[in-house]
Order: structure tokens, then sequence, then C-alpha cells
């Protein structure tokens, strides 16, 4: 399942630094983050339960950097 | 400004001012180790905060820790020496925070404008349904559903108009800023903006599949492709904080244990050091100059897919030119008219009434030429001359137009262009040239790649040599290859990419898609709709004008030599100022300026790739 969120990300390479970790969150099969269009597009594991997976990922990113944000 | 941004503002000037006054005030001892404290800590303590955090989730190195460590470390100093002086520990963090601020400001500034630039997608489309507008998500409209579209608003998906008359901006697709007629009938591209009429249209394509998902699924993807300086900003950015920190460390032990001087003048050099590792400039301001490259092409109707294209693109020496479509028209067209004994418009009229019923090529670009109404009640007696040409009588004069078989009094005509010949009442009376137009602008786009120093430009074709040569000329094209099936042409760039020089590659998408994609740099032309082009090319130009391949390598060369120049300017300032903090010629401030400083003409450098 993919899908895409909104996010908030202030610099291109914490971006890079965000997406680098957040990729390997369990329930995870692909995860990229656009600095640009601040988008991040998530591909969920098959039957993962994605409310929780993000949840981990907005953990993960905000442990990179702060101010990271997912607009859900 | 966030918020976030404007409490950051007060922090840094209620600091400032209370930095000021502290100096001014004669404040002795205890009392303005407090106060300072207090300063600091109303400055810094996030950064404090952040440093501990990335400590406890194994975060080292960062730059709060080194923010932290070398603030902290001024502070501890200035009372171990009992100097008093803490200016220097407050002012650190001070300009730290006011480059970050600022930094994030103009980042944030900057990806907004690039963004809205790119900003095309539509949020809803409003269909037709039982007679009622109803307001839905476009990926929800079927293909052959009727949209409304109202004046200001994003045409959603891909169809062709039944209803209504307007102009379109099609600007955020091309970049072209003259808008655009369209009527019932004409077909409408989505992600265009409708000015002026209400527009129903049919749609012909889901969303999903549409020109607007298209761009922006290129547009989006663009970052994941990495450019060379981008690796190596990474890769070097890896390296040279944990070397500086470990320079700093021999800094502050070798030199005292060896007798050189005092513990705490190498201690206050390591800790300069410190503030000098964070890489910020380099990592901040080179991504960004990509972004806004991209995005300063994509205002031109230049959709570049990745920054390792635009890289590519500043590097290229070559560029190989597919000629139908691409350089010319890829139309017929009547070039010339060799008239005999009667005017041009009159042999032109003539011959388009007897070609009007045909459905050949040359024969339609005749009537499209002649651009007037036909009078099908005027032509008597039509009969085709199998190969020849058409016979028939045009106000009950005899009319032959075909080949020169067909007139036997006609000269002989010699040249790159089809002839086709024309004879009234039985009489030679002039010759048609045909041709596919060499489009107005293609002169100029070759003399401009020239200009900017290509050093060759190629022209492909799977025309004959004499057309090949007559185009080529009269463009001022050096080199053509005549005759190739649509297989040697890639053979041909293969030939040339032995060269090991950089070779873009320019076509229109129909029949070369493996030629763009095995050129360095595939360059799709007015690729609006060809599917097969948008996924093979590298870069895609929205319009259909070859002068903006000069355009596009222009706006790549000036943001390669930008961010060449942030990453000269950023170390040989970053190593320079290493270097006099080591030779204790160069105290804090220098190495805050090497660090926010820079950083801050970085990135202000870096925005000026979104210019042209």
């Amino acid at each position: 399942m993919k899908k895409i969120y909104k996010i908030e990300v202030d610099c291109a390479h914490c971006a890079a630094k965000a997406e680098d970790a957040a990729k390997k969150v369990a329930g995870v099969a692909d995860l990229s983050i656009n600095f640009m269009t601040q988008k991040m597009t998530v591909v969920f594991v098959e039957g993962a339960d994605e409310a929780k997976v993000l949840k981990e990922i907005l953990g993960t990113c905000r442990k990179v950097e702060r101010h990271f944000d997912i607009e859900m | 400004m966030k918020k976030r941004h404007k409490i950051m503002l007060a922090r840094i000037i209620t600091a400032a001012a209370g930095t000021l006054l502290l100096n001014v005030l004669p404040l002795e001892g205890i009392l303005r180790l407090v106060l300072f404290t207090a300063l600091y800590l109303l400055i810094g303590y996030d950064i404090l905060w952040e440093a501990l955090l990335g400590l406890w989730n194994r975060r080292f190195l960062d730059e709060n820790f080194l923010m932290a460590i070398a603030t902290v470390g001024a502070f501890a100093l200035a009372v171990y020496v009992k100097s008093g002086d803490y200016n220097e520990a407050v002012a650190v963090m001070l300009f730290y925070q006011t480059g970050e601020l600022f930094q994030s400001i103009a980042v944030g500034k900057s990806r907004k404008n690039i963004a809205e630039l790119m900003d095309i997608r539509p949020d809803s489309a409003n269909v037709l349904r039982g007679g009622e507008v109803i307001e839905v998500d476009p990926a929800e409209v079927a293909v052959g559903e009727i949209i409304v579209v109202r004046p200001g608003e994003k045409v959603p998906l891909d169809g062709v108009v039944t209803e209504g008359e307007s102009t379109l901006d099609t600007s955020a697709l091309t970049g072209e800023s003259v808008p655009r007629e369209i009527a019932a009938g004409g077909a409408v591209i989505s992600g265009c903006v409708n000015l002026t009429g209400l527009l129903h249209i049919r749609t012909e394509k889901e969303f999903g599949e549409s020109t607007v998902s298209r761009i922006l699924e290129l547009v989006e993807n663009a970052s994941s492709r990495k450019s060379r300086s981008e690796k190596f900003i990474s890769r070097f950015a890896r390296v040279y904080t944990p070397a500086v920190c470990g320079a700093a460390l021999a800094l502050a032990v070798i030199p005292p244990l060896c007798g050189l001087g005092e513990w705490h003048e190498w201690f206050y050099r390591a800790l300069t050091f410190l503030v000098i590792s964070c890489p910020c400039a380099l990592v901040i301001s080179i991504p960004l100059t990509f972004f806004a490259g991209i995005g300063c092409a994509s205002r031109e109707g230049v959709l570049v897919k990745g920054s390792n294209y635009l890289e590519a693109l500043a590097e290229v020496k070559i560029v190989a030119l597919d000629k139908t479509g691409t350089l010319t028209r890829g139309s017929f067209e009547v070039t010339e008219i060799i008239e005999n004994r009667v005017e041009k418009e009159k042999l032109l009229e003539f011959a388009a009434h007897a070609e009007a019923s045909s459905t050949h090529p040359i024969a339609k670009s005749i009537v499209a030429s002649f651009g007037g109404e036909i009078d099908h009640s005027r032509v008597t007696n039509l009969r085709e001359e199998g190969g020849l040409g058409v016979t028939c009588e045009i106000d009950g004069v005899p009319v032959a137009v075909g080949n020169r078989k067909l007139i036997a009094d006609a000269p002989e005509y010699s040249g790159a262009s089809t002839a086709v010949y024309v004879s009234i009442d039985s009489e030679f009376a002039g010759i048609l040239l045909v041709a596919d137009a060499i489009k107005e602008e293609s002169r100029e786009a070759i003399a401009e790649l020239g200009k900017i120093g290509t050093q060759k430009c190629v022209m492909l074709t799977g025309d004959g040599e004499a057309i090949a040569e007559a185009v080529s000329r009269s463009l001022g094209i050096s080199e053509y290859r005549a005759s190739l099936l649509p297989a040697d042409k890639l053979g041909e760039v293969e030939a040339l990419l032995s060269d090991k020089k950089k070779v873009a590659f320019v076509g229109d998408g129909i029949n070369d898609a493996p030629v763009l994609a095995r050129a360095d740099v595939g360059i799709a032309m007015g690729a609006m709709g060809s599917d097969a082009a948008i996924e093979a090319a590298d870069i895609v130009l929205m319009k259909d004008d070859p002068r903006d391949v000069a355009k596009a390598i222009a706006i790549s060369r000036k943001c390669i030599s930008i961010v060449k120049q942030n990453i000269i300017f950023s170390l040989a300032v970053k190593f320079g100022c290493l270097a006099l903090v080591a030779a204790g010629l160069a105290n804090m401030w220098i190495g805050i300026f090497a660090d926010v400083g820079v950083m801050v003409i970085a990135v202000l450098n870096a925005i000026r790739a979104m210019r042209r």
C-alpha cells in the first residue's frame, strides 16, 4: 500500500538523513522524502498496521531532525 | 515567518540587547557570571538540550553537540582563567542561532517559491453527473465523463472541449506566457489554467494517466536521483567533522605536552576548531542549489528528472539532433511556388481545389497552405491518375496536378524538396515545392548552441542525402547523417559517445526512445502527451522550441558553477581559518564567521540559481 503524506522538514540534508533512518523502520517497504514538495511517500509492507508504522516513522525522523512533522 | 521563527527572533534580540547591556554595566565577580550564564542559557538552551538528546540517540558529532562543547568550553575557560570575558561563548551561540534562523527562513522561502512553480496538482474536479455538477477527487472521474472547468480553475484531467470557448494559461506546463485560445473540439491538457470562459470537457484519460500526474511524478521523484556533487558533499561531511574534531583533540593535548605553551591557550584553539568543524554551509547549500536550478528550469518549461542530469547537461559537448519533428515541423508544407504564366495565388488555388479530396499528406499540405475555402462545386471530372496525380476541370478549365510524368511540357526540377507540377488549360503553369518545413527557431537554436560553447552539433535523419544536406546547410549545422533507419540512430549516437565527451540527444520521442535512453542526456521535445518520451528522456522540453536546448544547458551551467563556487569558497575559508586558528592568529570570532558567515553567504549564492 503506497501513501503520500504532507510533511514539514527544514533542510534538504535533514530530509535525506530522515529518509535514511525512516527506511529502516519495520513495516516500511520503501520510503522517500521530497524536500522540495514537502511530501513523504511510504510504501507499507503488506498487512502492516499503517497508523502504528507511521507513528514509528515520525518518532524515528524526530530523533534525526527535531522539527520533523507529518500532517495527518 | 513561522511561530518557531518568531520565538527564536525574540530570543536573539533579547540576548543581543542583554549582552550589550552587561558589557556597559560595571558588574564584577559572581553576579557577572550569573547574569552571563542566564543570557547564555536563554540563547542556547535548545542547543544544549539537543546535544544531550543527540548523545542519548547516539548521534555523536552533530552540529548541536559541537556547538554545545565549544561554547561550554569557552565559558569554562573564561571562568578558569578568571578573565571575566564571557562574551565569546554567548556571541558564538548568538551568531550560530542567527545564522540558523536566517538559513531556515531563506531556505523555506525559496523552497516554497520553487514548490509554487510546480504546484499544478488540481485539488478537485467538477464533474457533470445526472445534470448536476458535483465536486469530486480528480482520481474518481472516469474516462468519457464531462467535467466543468470555470475561469480561474485548473484543468484537472486531459480531454476534449465539448462546449465553451476560452483562453488557457499553459505557463505552469510550458513556461509559455502567451495564453492559448481554445474552443469546442480542441484538446486540453491537464494542468493548464482556464482563464476566461466556462468549459465543458469530455475526459480522455484517467487522472493517473493525465499529463499533470505524469509531470508531477517526474518532478517529485527528481530528488531521488542525486548528483555527483551531492554525493561528494555527503561523503565529505561524514569525514570532515570527525577529522576536524580529531585534530581539535590533538591540538588540545599534543602541543602543551611538548611544552609549547599553556594548556588553556591550546584548549581555546581546539574549541575554535570545533566551531569550524560543522559542514553546514555545504550540506545545506549544495542540495538547495540543485533544487533552485531544477525549479528555475521548470519555470522555463524544461523538466529535469534529477540533479544528476542537470550536472550531466552542464558538461554536454556534443549535441545530436533528430531532424523530423525537432528541427523541422514534422509535417509537409508548401515552401516555394515557381510560377509560369499564372499568378502564384491562382496556381495554389487551383492545385488546392484539384487535391481537395485526396488524403495523401502532400495533397493535404497543399490544401492547408492555400488556407481558403474550397468550393467543391467548381471541380468536375475529377480523376485519380494512379501514381501520377489527379486531373480534373475547375470552372470548366482542364487542370492536372501531379509529378512530371503527368505534365509533358514541364521543365525538370532538381532540388531537396518534393516538386508538385501543375498544368492549367493543358499547359504547364508552375511547380509547388513541398517540404517538411524547418522551424523558424531552429537556425537560432543551432547558433545559440554554438555560442554557449557546444563543440559539435550533428543532425540525424532518415531522409535522403539531398534533403539532409540542404537542411543542415540552411541551419548552419556542421555535420549530418542521412538515410538512417531508427536503429541506425542508436549506432550513430553510440559512435559519438565513444569520444568520451558528454553527448546529448534531442528528439521528439517518436521512434527514438532507445536513443533518448542511451545518450548521456536524452532530451525529449514538445513532449506534452507523449508518454514514451517522458518515460525515456532525462530532460523534457515542454515547449516545441529547439532553442530551449541551449537555454537548458545555460541554466544547468549556472547551477553547476554556483555549486562549484560554494564548494571552493566554503572549503577555502574553512581550511584557511583552521590554519590561522592552529597558528594562534585567529580567535573564536573568526571561527564563527567560518561557520555561520560562510553558511549564510553560500545559501544566498545558492538562491541565485533560481533566477535565470
